[in-house]
């Protein structure tokens, strides 16, 4: 019984890492048709900001994340009006994100008094407190609480946005039919900034969210992105619910994997593959029925 | 002899003769390491970029390289020679790259990357670093570094083995591109339907271009264990993979001579930077990198092949074309709707 | 004599003479050499200006230059012509040497002519012999010894070397994932060899040490050693502080022999290398030592491993089981952890369950702090606290971990940085006086050792500097006491010269935590000879 309870909420824990990184991505998509393989990028340089502001030079956590994420938006923002804008269609702004990575990532190396990347503490204010949880021999920090909370929001609030005000229809509309949405009177320069911005600013947030409990660390941040990358295709980069889904199937197969068949090498590396296999699958089934359908009959 | 005819003798002459004695016209700036490596990346970048003739990138190149250090490395402790290892290597490639291109004929664009990717996540947790990473050319306990062929150890003469392989590479994408196999991939990028329809089978072509791509990959694998000799298990990291399609990107998806041009140039230009600098820039390279990508994309998005084909325009004096964007796109609006209709995103968003 | 002929006979003696180091002053260095050779082994340098103090005995220049004309053919002769000395009896049977500095270094087989030492007459090698030899000319007369204040200078024996310096390099931690800690790695070797060079060099040489950045890259290190050999024409590598560039170099030294004096040895390939000499204690021994006394100072039974999935750490696992089984205990389980899956946590939520003793781990102190935490928010700590690789004595790692990580043993190789032996003053003393705010770790001592014992055996080789010779010397090395607790001994095929374990813990010390000396040097019965 312990065992299950620690895989639900391990798995729950990292699932929400997860669901967290790749809803971000899954937002920019499915209202720009942009693939933000920068997303990771983002939050390490919002996280060590903060960071910086924070240990270094001793200000308020809070006053320094909020610095912290704000750098995140601005660059959104800014990466918004002078690159995507600029570009010719989502595929290239793709591309564009991808050098953004790789400047990003390039770019908290060389900052001298950020030396060491490689798993630096930053503390919350909850630090050390937990909760233990009755009937299991286990204990839930306050930083894991909240970061669950903190999806769950996050789920929310996307899903509210996106469908029930006029800034998520908006976005829609454009990313849908940029022509009509305009027709409508709907201006673009005025929605994409809000998207970048917004795309960019939960990045930061989700680092925020994640340095308390996995240590600031340009590796595994970039690492967990790549990781996210591979749940949206769950979700087929457009679907928000299905996209948590398949997060905290990974997270719970990883861990089941982890914790019940420890013996079995290799095997809680290979479910991203393994999942995206079923997922294929079980679409193909479906996909060649379709395909049969539309296809012309041969002369 | 127009001036046409002049000047591509020229340019060739040129090109073959700094070709040719590279590694000696840059021993001032460092050693042929930096070349060596370059010509390797030019490689990985030309598997890359093949994958634009039919409109699709990977991400699972990097694991590809990886299984072709493992190949040489077996191959080696078997004894067998060099020019035994490099056709082993090339049709031990096969396998993945089928299974690659199972995927490719249900998937497009972003889906497809995606799907390579969580390929080369498994192939770099579970195989490099699990199973197979007790090989002596990953540093495992063995210690049995992968070596360089005879008369080859050098870093001068393993400099022409390596041109000269991946000239031979490049002679053979070129050769495809301008054949008919090339036409038709023309013609399966701009519309699978209307491919299909005409008869041909864009599933063999897709995998045809993926074995081909894939191939690249994994020799260059091979070559990159000869010229390290000990890699570390973790070294294959799907990230890299990122950057080599940054590479691809930079030099024109789907170019032959832009990709070989971006890899060389990426690859080696931050090892001569390092040592120019005596070691102080080696930190830059990725920020660096990023730059030149960024401004790429936004001033010259067809890439190094775009800007070479405007240059040569006008020093023949053509009238200058439109500027093209990449010849690839990652249509993912394209891809999106393919999708749909094939039930991949049948949920509308909340 | 027709004309033409006589063209071709001064031409020709000319040429012989310049063959001989035809110059003045060459052939007055040469004369001070051949004295000296035939005097025995140079003493090594004591500071001063270097050159030679007692040994220098009698023996008129006529001898040696005579000779020296006389086997202008030896065989020995080296590219650019060469002057065989003759040896009179000398002790330093030297192999013959290319002094130019484009040439390659001689094999290591001495000159048919007998033990003599071959001097090019090459331009590289005249301009860099000529100062040196002018000041060799108003020496002091030979046979006096001249303390610290002898003159005679060597030449360009080999590659990298020249009658005032050695060229050698060295590759380090200064950018990328670990930058911030990597440099101090590399600082206390540079102290050493700088502290080398303040205190009159090595025999009237200085160390020109290059110093590149590998940014913990394998593909960045190679391609800076491999600059560093083909274009900088560096003489050795010294104490190399960065696994994955001295692995993938091991086999490069040894294809171009190359000596690598003073690596780190954290990677099991190192030991097979002929031209490499590690100076640190491997995993495997780490292992070995902590389980052997955490099973006898704790009454460890029941073990837990938590890995970096590479080779090194699953040598570590198997090394651990090995000995643990001995004293009748096990490693119950074991995981591998990286950055980006729950191994951290699901590893703490099994150890708990399976009523594990102590959880030990090869770790970085990045994956080991997460874990250590992560125990803290499950509320959870073994009865035995942690236990790790070398990997984990860096003095932020109390830190790091915080409360949580009191109890936690590291393995390190050196005398702990707690302790107040001649040897570890002597250490900090030298490396906190060019680097004040050095953090002091396994390799941190490693660095120090390994730049130690290459100047020791540069010294040792007196004017004769060769890599063969640096080489063969290396291999003689016996019970090399270096002042911070191991005694290091290499001899060919056997290159695992350090298998000495110390332990520290990290204990409270009022509000702050830090590592403190529980055990050591313990000796690990259990390696391999190699």
């Amino acid at each position: 019984m312990t065992k299950f309870i620690q895989t639900i909420i391990i798995g729950l824990e990292y699932g929400c890492v997860y669901s967290l990184i790749a809803m971000g991505m899954v937002l920019v998509y499915r209202t720009t048709g942009v693939l933000n393989i920068a997303h990771g990028g983002i939050g390490v340089l919002a996280g060590f900001v903060a960071w910086d502001l924070d240990t270094l030079r001793g200000w308020p956590y809070y006053p320094a994340i909020l610095v912290g994420i704000l750098v995140a938006v601005v660059a959104g923002l800014l990466f918004e009006r002078f690159v995507v804008r600029r570009l010719a269609s989502p595929a290239l702004a793709t591309v564009a994100t991808l050098a953004l990575f790789l400047l990003l990532q390039g770019l908290v190396f060389v900052v001298p008094w950020w030396g060491n990347t490689w798993g630096q503490v930053f503390n919350s204010p909850f630090a050390n407190k937990k909760v233990s949880i009755p009937g299991a021999d286990y204990s839930v920090s306050w930083d894991q609480l909240i970061l669950f909370g903190s999806v769950l929001a996050f789920f929310a609030g996307l899903y509210f946005v996106l469908r029930r005000t006029r800034v998520g229809l908006a976005m829609r509309a454009v990313s849908d039919d940029p022509t009509a949405a305009r027709l409508m009177g709907i201006r673009q320069k005025l929605v994409a900034p809000v998207v970048w911005g917004l795309a960019f600013g939960i990045s930061g947030v989700t680092t925020m969210l994640l340095a308390p409990i996995l240590l600031l660390d340009n590796t595994s941040l970039t690492a967990f992105t790549l990781k996210a990358l591979t749940v949206t295709f769950v979700g087929g980069l457009i679907s928000l619910p299905l996209t948590v889904l398949g997060a905290m199937a990974l997270s719970m197969l990883e861990v089941s994997t982890q914790l019940y068949m420890p013996n079995v090498r290799g095997l809680s590396d290979a479910w991203p593959f393994i999942i995206l296999i079923v997922v294929l699958v079980a679409r193909f089934a479906r996909g060649t029925k379709a395909l049969e359908d539309t296809a012309v009959a041969p002369a | 002899m127009n001036r046409r005819t002049l000047l591509r003798g020229f340019g060739l002459t040129v090109l073959t003769a700094f070709v040719l004695t590279m590694p000696y016209d840059m021993k001032w700036a460092g050693s042929s390491f930096a070349l060596d490596y370059g010509v390797i990346i030019g490689m990985v970048v030309l598997s890359v970029s093949v994958l634009g003739w039919i409109g699709e990138f990977t991400l699972a190149v990097v694991a590809q390289m990886g299984f072709g250090l493992v190949v040489v490395n077996l191959c080696q402790d078997a004894g067998l020679p060099f020019l035994v290892i490099l056709p082993v290597v090339i049709v031990s490639s096969i396998p993945i790259s089928v299974l690659l291109g199972v995927f490719a004929l249900r998937l497009r664009g972003v889906y497809f990357a995606i799907a390579t990717l969580a390929f080369g996540y498994m192939a770099q947790k579970t195989f490099f670093q699990t199973y197979l990473g007790v090989q002596g050319g990953f540093g495992g306990t063995e210690s049995k570094a992968v070596s360089r062929p005879a008369g080859f150890t050098g870093s001068e003469s393993f400099y022409y083995l390596l041109m000269g392989s991946l000239l031979l590479m490049a002679l053979l994408c070129w050769g495809v591109s301008r054949s008919r196999i090339g036409t038709s991939l023309t013609a399966l990028r701009e519309s699978e339907a209307a491919f299909s329809v005409l008869g041909h089978s864009p599933g063999a072509y897709k995998i045809l271009t993926i074995c081909l791509s894939g191939a690249i990959a994994t020799v260059a694998g091979a070559y990159f264990g000869m010229l390290q000799g000990l890699v570390p298990s973790n070294y294959f990291q799907p990230a890299l993979a990122i950057l080599y399609f940054g590479f691809a990107v930079a030099g024109g998806m789907g170019s032959v001579a832009g990709a070989c041009f971006a890899g060389i140039l990426f690859g080696a230009l931050p090892k001569y930077f390092d040592s120019l600098s005596e070691g102080k820039l080696v930190g830059y390279d990725q920020f660096f990198i990023g730059v030149v990508a960024l401004g790429l994309v936004l001033w010259a998005p067809g890439g190094f092949a775009d800007i070479g084909r405007r240059v040569w325009r006008r020093l023949e004096g053509s009238p200058p074309a439109a500027p093209t964007v990449s010849t690839f796109e990652i249509d993912v609006r394209d891809a999106t709707a393919a999708a749909a209709e094939e039930g991949l995103a049948t949920v509308e968003a909340p | 004599m027709a004309p033409r002929r006589l063209f071709v006979a001064l031409t020709a003696s000319l040429l012989a003479t310049a063959a001989c180091g035809g110059s003045a002053a060459q052939r007055a260095a040469l004369k001070v050499q051949s004295q000296n050779l035939a005097a025995g082994q140079p003493s090594a340098a004591s500071g001063g200006g270097g050159g030679y103090s007692s040994g220098d005995s009698g023996g008129s220049a006529a001898p040696a230059e005579s000779s020296a004309g006389a086997s202008a053919g030896a065989p020995s002769a080296a590219s650019g012509g060469s002057a065989g000395l003759s040896s009179g009896g000398s002790g330093s049977a030297s192999p013959s040497a290319g002094a130019s500095p484009a040439a390659k270094s001689a094999s290591g087989t001495a000159s048919a002519a007998g033990p003599s030492a071959a001097r090019s007459a090459t331009p590289g090698a005249k301009s860099a012999a000529a100062p040196e030899a002018g000041a060799a000319a108003g020496a002091p007369t030979p046979g006096a010894p001249g303390p610290g204040g002898g003159s005679a200078v060597g030449g360009a024996t080999d590659v990298g070397v020249t009658a005032n310096s050695i060229k050698v390099g060295h590759i380090g931690i200064y950018s990328g994932p670990v930058g911030s800690f990597g440099d101090d790695l590399s600082y206390a070797g540079r102290a050493k060899l700088q502290e080398i060079n303040d205190t009159g060099g090595v025999n009237g040489r200085k160390l020109d040490v290059l110093v590149r950045d590998d940014a913990w890259d394998g593909t960045k290190g190679m391609n800076a050693a491999r600059d560093l050999v083909e274009r900088e024409h560096i003489f050795a590598f010294c104490c190399i502080m960065s696994v994955n560039t001295s692995d993938p170099l091991t086999p490069y030294a040894d294809e171009h022999k190359i000596p690598h004096i003073g690596a780190d040895g954290w990677g099991e390939p190192q030991y097979k290398g002929a031209w490499t000499f590690p100076v640190s204690a491997s995993a495997v021994t780490e292992a070995h030592m902590l389980a052997k006394w955490q099973a006898q100072n704790q009454q460890a039974k029941r073990i837990a491993i938590l890995y970096i999935n590479n080779p090194t750490g699953r040598a570590y696992v198997k090394a651990y089981d090995e000995v643990i089984k001995k004293f009748g205990g096990e490693v119950v389980f074991s995981q591998p952890a990286t950055f980006d899956d729950p191994g951290t946590t699901t590893f703490i939520a099994q150890a708990r369950t399976q009523n594990i003793d102590t959880i030990s781990t090869y770790l970085d102190p990045g994956i080991f702090t997460r874990m250590v935490r992560e125990a803290a928010a499950q509320n959870y700590k073994p009865k035995n606290a942690f236990s790790g690789a070398a990997g984990l004595y860096f003095q932020v790692t109390p830190n790091f971990t915080g409360p949580n990580g009191e109890g936690t043993i590291a393995a390190t190789h050196w005398e702990t940085n707690d302790q107040d032996t001649p040897g570890l003053r002597a250490y900090k003393a030298t490396v906190e006086k060019y680097y004040p705010k050095i953090d002091h770790s396994t390799w941190t001592k490693a660095g120090f050792v390994g730049a130690t014992i290459f100047g020791n055996l540069l010294k040792s080789l007196g004017l004769e500097v060769t890599r063969q010779r640096l080489k063969d010397a290396a291999d003689r090395l016996t019970d090399f006491d270096s002042g911070l607790g191991p005694h290091l001994s290499w001899s060919p095929g056997h290159h695992r010269a350090n298998k000495t374990i110390y332990l520290a813990q990290i204990q409270r010390n009022g509000d702050k935590f830090e590592y403190k000396k529980i055990a050591g040097p313990l000796i690990d019965e259990y390696a391999e000879s190699d």
